[in-house]
């Protein structure tokens, strides 16, 4: 199968599920105690304001007539109104910049993760059953379980509290503005990030390496007497699929994270938001963040399947 | 399972030792929880007022005003650290192993039935939502769900829920499809095995095929499954404790109890910022090891598939 | 006599494309496994069908056990298509599979295996279902304590007289055998052939009896089909197809058991695989394997040839022998 055929195909079959998306955020209001017009008033809507929301939603018509004009507003752009946190302003504006700020904290985080975790792993790949072997099985172990909240919060604690370095805090990232307390704020969320997912990162890259260097031609290098470094530069060359689905893996698992670890850092990207959102039941907006952060996932599957078409034909089959 | 065999696999359990160390820790957590009431020193809602007569965090080993002495000092509110912990011990427990195991069974009815009726239009619907709702990290999924639901009760029908049960939902909605996908996965080669098609031809009915031919064979990965997902279920409840979508108060539940935290920063208390998170991660990584020891014991073919959510 | 289970032009395609090909209408690949064949077995008869694997002769048996439903034709059972035959009937045609340990649940020991048949047929009482339990092992040849044994507990003859005792269990009047014999040893082979013999003639149950091995269909059968990709090229009393094979495929397979014998000189021997289904040749499907196409000329190449009767109970499909049934003696 050509690539373009391939990357087509892809794209097709990410549509039903998209569309499943849709269906997901529209029916979040529905599934609400007191239905749609007491969730998006909120505890704090007046009268009049739900009487404008049963207009505009258009509540006497059937559901798929809502569900439609709902799918126009949002492919024009429109998602609707804040009501409790920031009332009137359109959630479209509001979305911009934590998207942003959790785009960086996850790349920051990522790019942690990736350093530390496919060196070690590569290290005991190389070594298998050395010290550093056992240590990073142990650390691995240790880290799957030490959630990324509890390491964020040791960590402002102990940079933040105890020796109270400036760059501890963690705020709004706009490379645009502010470039350096933008780098700033991501240094301890992205330590926190990284280094929870490291072990996992190394587990998995020494997995796959260790298949790799298992072939006769690394071994023959090894018989050869060629230097490490050159052995791992060919077996990281050969082992460019594995390390394409640890990428993707750890951007995924990175970007969960970043949840959590923005609520402890108070950093203003989409998880805080979306934190936010929940608790005050402002609905318009969670509806909203379903769809974009369902559309973000599906992107990135999409992305590290392309990807792996283009890296092995096998695949595009 | 015969005697050999089930003494072999009793070996390799036993040969590794950070798995019975896992196992250990399991059963010493289980222990607290089913016993907490009689193995907590206080009540999780008793306050205790430190010396000076406020309530106050009172630190580790320290006594209180009316001469209790609190082994891991007390919260903010005065309350003693230690029965907190057991009592939420008890809470994140329950909550992750029943949402696991309803989810399970969920999965082991959904799963064989897909698999038994695969191509078929139930299994491309069924099929179809699960990839959906795997597009989604577990953990934002029952966020949305909590808060849309939110924490306080709610009416459905006859049952008022409470915020434990919320969770409990979407945890089961965040594992069930993960948990489908594995006893499809299973249930297709068997589905196709002669065994089966024989029973097709004596005239047994479908439901009988599946519920006493069929899944009898296909429990192993989905079990195998389920027990690594009791350390992620605790893991997504302590997280939504720590959001704050957790139980109400003035019910413990771990990640609640380290929602605290913060508030010790001042006082520069690390113990009390350190245990809860140490019993949360205690708790995930015996879960795991267990949950990998059983899978090494069951399968000792399995290197790495995607740890998921 | 009376046909008990016959087919009438019956064709079966197998589909190597998705829904989604389908749903567009991309007709892909088909794989003709049964194309047209006509079979009939009377009450009591044991047929044998022979053939290359990956002929057809599995699915045409699982055709014939309503296992699989026909792209084309139907399977009467009493003059009654079995598409539309109710449930009680559906039981009288039963199916024994090839391989037995894959045919009985590992879960299940032989009293639970056995017992839902039993049931099935209206035993109901505990002391009942036992007599009947240990009256069917008895029948197969097995000592009554096998009830307790598991399948992994049992060898390959006792696992296939297992499995014959739970078709029998609901008194079927057909049983399609699908190589029941080829998973076992030499010795157990022969047990098991006269077994079911014995059980067919002595309760009249008619056999379909699939094998690729020509000699325990002749030990076995009353009446024997050969197929060759999907159709059927000859069909003859046993004893006849043995001793005046008329087809070349059946001459070659006949050759191939007779190789041993230095003085054989028939010149008919199977060269190379059969082809593909998916692809298979125009004409006459065995023409390029086939040791006299040269001597029958092109005419094998343009069409394929009918199924034509050479007496009452010998039909074959072949060019070598014209329209009007004579025979053209053979080259010797």
């Amino acid at each position: 199968m050509s690539l373009l055929k391939y990357i087509g195909r892809r794209f097709v079959s990410a549509i039903p599920t998209l569309i499943l998306i849709t269906f997901l955020s529209f029916g979040l209001l529905y599934i609400t105690p007191g239905g749609p017009v007491e969730a998006l008033a909120g505890m704090f809507g007046t009268p009049e304001q739900k009487v404008r929301i049963r207009q505009e939603l258009g509540l006497d018509d059937p559901v798929h007539v809502q569900y439609l004009r709902w799918i126009k507003g949002v492919f024009s752009g429109d998602f609707g109104e804040m009501i409790v946190m920031a009332p009137g302003t359109p959630i479209a504006e509001m979305l911009r910049k934590p998207l942003i700020t959790t785009f960086w904290l996850t790349v920051a985080g990522a790019l942690v993760a990736l350093t530390v975790g496919l060196t070690i792993g590569a290290l005991s790949a190389i070594k298998p059953n050395s010290w550093l072997d056992s240590l990073s099985r142990v650390t691995s172990i240790a880290t799957y379980s030490i959630p990324d909240f509890w390491l964020a919060i040791i960590l402002l604690f102990v940079f933040g509290v105890i020796f109270r370095y400036r760059w501890a805090i963690s705020g709004k990232i706009d490379f645009s503005r502010n470039v350096v307390f933008s780098l700033q704020s991501l240094i301890l969320p992205a330590i926190a990030l990284g280094l929870a997912k490291a072990g996992i990162v190394a587990r998995i890259t020494r997995g796959e390496l260790y298949d790799v260097q298992n072939k006769p031609f690394i071994q023959f290098e090894r018989v050869m007497g060629l230097p490490n470094r050159i052995v791992i530069k060919d077996m990281l060359h050969n082992g460019i699929l594995p390390i394409v689905t640890v990428l993707g893996y750890t951007i995924g698992l990175i970007f969960r994270g970043t949840f959590l670890v923005e609520v402890v850092f108070g950093t203003p990207g989409i998880g805080l938001f979306l934190v936010r959102a929940a608790k005050t039941q402002e609905y318009a907006l969670l509806q909203t963040l379903v769809l974009v952060i369902g559309t973000v996932f599906i992107l990135m599957n999409l992305l590290t399947d392309i990807l792996y078409g283009v890296l092995d034909p096998r695949v595009r089959t | 399972m015969n005697k050999a065999r089930f003494r072999i696999l009793w070996n390799r359990f036993i040969g590794d030792k950070l798995v019975v160390l896992g196992g250990v820790i399991a059963l010493l957590f289980l222990v607290i929880a089913v016993f907490g009431p009689q193995l907590a020193p206080f009540g999780f809602a008793q306050q205790f007022r430190a010396a000076a007569g406020e309530l106050l965090p009172i630190d580790v080993m320290s006594t209180t005003a009316t001469g209790e002495r609190l082994l891991l000092g007390s919260d903010s509110l005065g309350r003693d650290m230690l029965s907190r912990l057991i009592y939420g011990t008890r809470t994140t427990l329950v909550i992750s192993i029943s949402s696991v195991s309803m989810a399970t069974i969920l999965a082991i009815f959904l799963g064989s039935l897909t698999g038994y009726f695969q191509g078929s239009l139930f299994d491309e619907i069924v099929m179809r939502l699960i990839d959906a709702l795997l597009t989604f990290p577990g953990i934002l999924l029952a966020v949305i769900l909590v808060a849309a639901w939110g924490t306080q009760g709610i009416k459905i029908g006859p049952i008022t829920t409470t915020p434990e049960l919320t969770i409990v939902f979407a945890l089961v909605f965040t594992f069930t499809p993960r948990l489908t996908r594995t006893m499809r996965g299973s249930t297709i080669p068997q589905a196709h095995r002669a065994y089966i098609k024989a029973a097709q031809l004596m005239g047994m009915p479908f439901w009988r095929i599946i519920a006493f031919e069929l899944t009898p064979n296909c429990l192993t990965a989905v079990i195998i499954q389920a027990t690594t997902y009791l350390g992620l279920a605790v893991f997504s409840t302590a997280g939504l404790g720590f959001l704050g979508l957790g139980p109400a108060e003035p019910q413990p539940e771990l990640g609640k109890i380290l929602a605290r935290t913060q508030e010790y920063f001042l006082n520069r208390q690390f113990w009390h910022i350190f245990i809860p998170g140490f019993t949360i991660s205690l708790l995930v990584f015996a879960f795991s090891v267990l949950g990998d020891g059983i899978r090494n014991v069951l399968d000792p073919e399995f290197r790495f598939e995607e740890a998921d959510v | 006599m009376a046909a008990l289970i016959e087919t009438e032009s019956v064709k079966r395609y197998y589909a190597s494309s998705s829904w989604l090909q389908r749903l567009l209408l991309l007709r892909a690949n088909e794989i003709q496994a049964v194309d047209g064949v006509t079979l009939r077995i009377d009450e009591g008869e044991i047929v044998g069908l022979v053939g290359e694997s990956g002929c057809g002769k599995t699915t045409l048996g699982w055709l014939l056990a309503g296992l699989v439903q026909p792209t084309e034709g139907a399977v009467r059972y009493r003059g009654r298509s079995l598409a539309s035959i109710d449930t009680e009937t559906r039981k009288k045609i039963q199916l024994l599979f090839q391989y037995p340990r894959e045919s009985l649940n590992p879960r299940h020991n032989v009293r639970t295996i056995l017992s839902y048949p039993i049931r099935k047929m209206g035993y109901m009482a505990h002391t009942e279902i036992t007599a009947r339990l240990h009256s069917l092992l008895d029948m197969v040849g097995l000592p009554a304590h096998y009830a307790d044994r598991y399948s992994f507990q049992l060898s390959g003859g006792e696992l296939q007289r297992v499995a014959l005792a739970r078709t029998l269990a609901l008194e079927p009047e057909f049983i399609v055998c699908d190589e029941p014999t080829s998973a076992v040893d030499m010795n157990v082979k022969v047990q098991i052939l006269k077994l079911l013999s014995d059980i067919s003639r002595e309760k009249g149950i008619s056999l379909l009896f699939i094998s690729h091995d020509l000699s325990a269909v002749r030990f076995i059968a009353d009446r024997i089909c050969v197929m060759y990709l999907g159709k059927v090229v000859e069909q003859a009393p046993a004893r006849q197809l043995f001793e005046h094979p008329h087809h070349p495929y059946t001459m070659a397979l006949l050759d191939a058991i007779a190789d041993l014998d230095p003085e054989s000189t028939r010149k008919a021997s199977l060269q190379g695989q059969p082809p593909s289904p998916l692809a298979p040749p125009a004409g006459c499907r065995f023409h390029p394997r086939c040791a006299y196409q040269e001597q029958v000329g092109s005419i094998c190449r343009q069409r394929g040839p009918h199924l034509q009767p050479l007496s009452t109970d010998h039909h074959v499909r072949c060019f070598l022998y014209p329209e009007n049934g004579q025979n053209i003696a053979l080259v010797q």
